[in-house]
């Protein structure tokens, strides 16, 4: 059945406050025009690739686990089936919190990498259940590709016990006509750390949330990347509880936008009352390289304690023209200098990927960034 | 080497260098002086090519007017400014840029790329020769240098890219006299047959250090005086005012 899609978000846990008519107009108009045009005769086909899994890999299609090569610490297992969408896909993700068809759970160290593949033209669900047992150190690098002319939502439930530490990357080479919504829910017990980086370059639409919950001594470290161009629209959310005394969270995003493209970055930290020396930033940096290009930046606090650090920032700027004459005044061409200045501003947050192999894996996909 | 011949140059729209000439032979070390705001510093931004300039008339480098050229082709041709306070660009480190910009040069002039172990070498001898500590190398370019790192920098680039044509805006300002030293010791390696300097700067100690062929006086947009590099003492010993007015 369909609802309004603010009415859906008005009982979802991901916002605290719902969108107006005007914004919700404004983010998804695009996106309702795209799927129109491309949708209306959609008709389902699965096709499973043939694939040969490497060593600590899963390859997983439309959400079923097609081939995988795992050590033994991890213990998979498959609930049910892949859900179909088969209604309005905006309502269908703003209230869905299960099923998790696949769920990983790692009991010894372990670096896994998780390739997401999707059909073309069709309305897809795929879902991930990751548990980190106590005190495990893991990392997971999760790639999600193809799916031409697809609606796909993603999610991944992520829960990590007293004293784990997991680096999470993922990164998206989905053909440009995908429209992709990924949704992280993460809940960190106490003394756990996570460190999260997110790419969002590639697709029509992409919308990733990050929805997660700290408890005693946990650290959450999330990073975005955004890099949009054409006329794509990137958004990235996140809405942070720290529950427990002495939790950290840092979101940092960044964002580089060309052409008619627009991002928006939306953030909402809560430190709850009782909570005592917490730390929370969250800072979100974009470059426009085109006049035509919009983005819309909203950092949110929410303090009900009185004995924490917290800040809060955005900032919205071009290439710094002196900084450009500057090289050229070396012999470094025009658009060679524009590239050099914005791959160091992305630079920034790539360095704050802690797995060596999982930045690797991010730069390959930066092409003509050069960082 | 350079024929400059009635440049007109202004900046944000305000006339700033009205029908200016200058000749400076291969060789030759000129030193260009004036009061505050007469235009030193635009003329050498309008010879390589600043965005900030919007300039009429003749630049004449190596008998081809350039001045439609872009500052990277210039900077190709062999002309290399050092900044008064060169820009900081926080995230390209000083080795990468220093490489993409020999690199880029070469590639405008058609030649091959600098291989990386002569690169290196002759690095590690540029700057043993300017005392300079190598950890700048791995830091982003300009960020957090002292003044002297940053104008030792600016002379470590000029030796690394070999220019014909070099163009020194106030290169002495907020240097000690041991840094003033070791930059002077870099300014006179490139002197030579050659290479051509045009030097901007308020003071006489500079000249203590470098030889300089010719000083100009810079007055309202034009070079109002030229003489030998006794015209420099002079300035520091009467001030410009009674200088300009016996002149």
């Amino acid at each position: 059945m369909y609802l309004p899609l603010h009415k859906h978000l008005e009982r979802s846990s991901h916002f605290t406050k719902v969108p107006s008519k005007k914004e919700e107009q404004w983010r998804f108009s695009k996106l309702a025009n795209y799927l129109e045009t491309h949708y209306h005769t959609l008709e389902a086909h699965k096709k499973k690739p043939k694939l040969h899994a490497q060593e600590n890999t899963l390859y997983i299609h439309d959400g079923e686990l097609i081939a995988h090569q795992l050590p033994s610490c991890v213990h998979l297992k498959t609930h049910r089936p892949t859900c179909q969408i088969e209604y309005n896909p905006f309502a269908h993700l703003a209230t869905q919190t299960s099923p998790y068809p696949l769920e990983l759970n790692i009991f010894e160290e372990a670096h896994l990498d998780i390739y997401l593949s999707y059909s073309k033209e069709h309305f897809l669900c795929s879902n991930l259940n990751i548990i980190l047992q106590e005190g495990i150190k893991a990392s997971v690098y999760m790639h999600f590709k193809k799916g031409e002319k697809s609606f796909i939502s993603h999610a991944n439930h992520i829960k990590l016990e007293a004293n784990a530490k997991l680096i999470l990357t993922q990164t998206k080479t989905l053909a440009k006509s995908a429209v992709f919504i990924s949704q992280d829910c993460l809940h960190l017990h106490e003394k756990s750390t996570l460190q999260n980086f997110n790419l969002l370059h590639q697709g029509a639409y992409l919308h990733h949330f990050s929805q997660a919950s700290l408890h005693y001594k946990s650290e959450l470290k999330l990073q975005a990347l955004l890099l949009s161009e054409d006329e794509q629209n990137l958004i990235f959310s996140a809405s942070v509880e720290q529950l427990g005394d002495d939790s950290k969270s840092e979101i940092l995003s960044k964002q580089v936008l060309k052409d008619k493209s627009s991002c928006t970055f939306e953030a909402l930290t809560k430190i709850e009352k009782g909570s005592k020396r917490s730390q929370a930033r969250q800072a979100s940096h974009a470059l426009l390289l085109s006049e035509h290009a919009q983005i819309h930046a909203k950092p949110h606090l929410e303090i009900y304690s009185d004995d924490l650090s917290a800040s809060h920032g955005s900032t919205v700027g071009e290439l710094d023209e002196m900084a450009i004459d500057y090289l050229r005044s070396r012999g470094i061409a025009y658009e060679k200098a524009k590239a050099m200045l914005t791959s160091a501003f992305i630079k920034e947050v790539i360095e704050c990927i802690e797995a060596p192999t999982h930045k690797e894996k991010v730069l390959a996909h930066l092409g003509e960034y050069d960082v | 080497m350079l024929s400059i011949q009635n440049l007109d140059v202004s900046i944000a729209g305000k006339e700033v260098l009205k029908g200016l000439d200058l000749e400076l032979k291969a060789g030759e070390v000129h030193i260009i002086m004036g009061l505050n705001g007469t235009g030193k510093s635009t003329l050498l931004k309008a010879i390589a090519g600043s965005y900030e300039t919007s300039a009429q008339g003749e630049i004449n480098f190596n008998d081809e007017n350039i001045i439609e050229l872009t500052a990277d082709q210039r900077a190709s041709r062999g002309i290399f400014m050092s900044f008064q306070n060169p820009i900081e660009i926080p995230g390209v480190n000083t080795i990468y840029f220093l490489k993409t910009a020999i690199n880029e040069q070469r590639k405008a002039r058609g030649e091959e790329e600098v291989a990386s172990p002569l690169f290196m070498k002759t690095l590690k001898e540029k700057m043993e020769f300017l005392q300079m500590d190598k950890s700048i190398l791995q830091r982003s370019v300009n960020v957090g240098f002292s003044g002297g790192e940053k104008k030792k920098s600016e002379i470590l680039q000029m030796m690394m890219l070999s220019p014909k044509l070099i163009l020194l805006d106030e290169i002495d300002s907020g240097l000690d006299i041991d840094a003033l030293k070791s930059v002077a010791k870099g300014i006179n390696a490139l002197v030579s047959k050659d290479t051509s300097i045009l030097i901007v700067t308020h003071y006489n100690r500079l000249l203590e250090y470098v030889k300089a062929d010719r000083v100009h006086i810079l007055h309202e947009g034009k070079i109002v005086k030229s003489a030998d590099a006794s015209l420099a003492m002079e300035l520091e010993q009467k001030g410009y005012e009674d200088v300009l007015a016996s002149s």
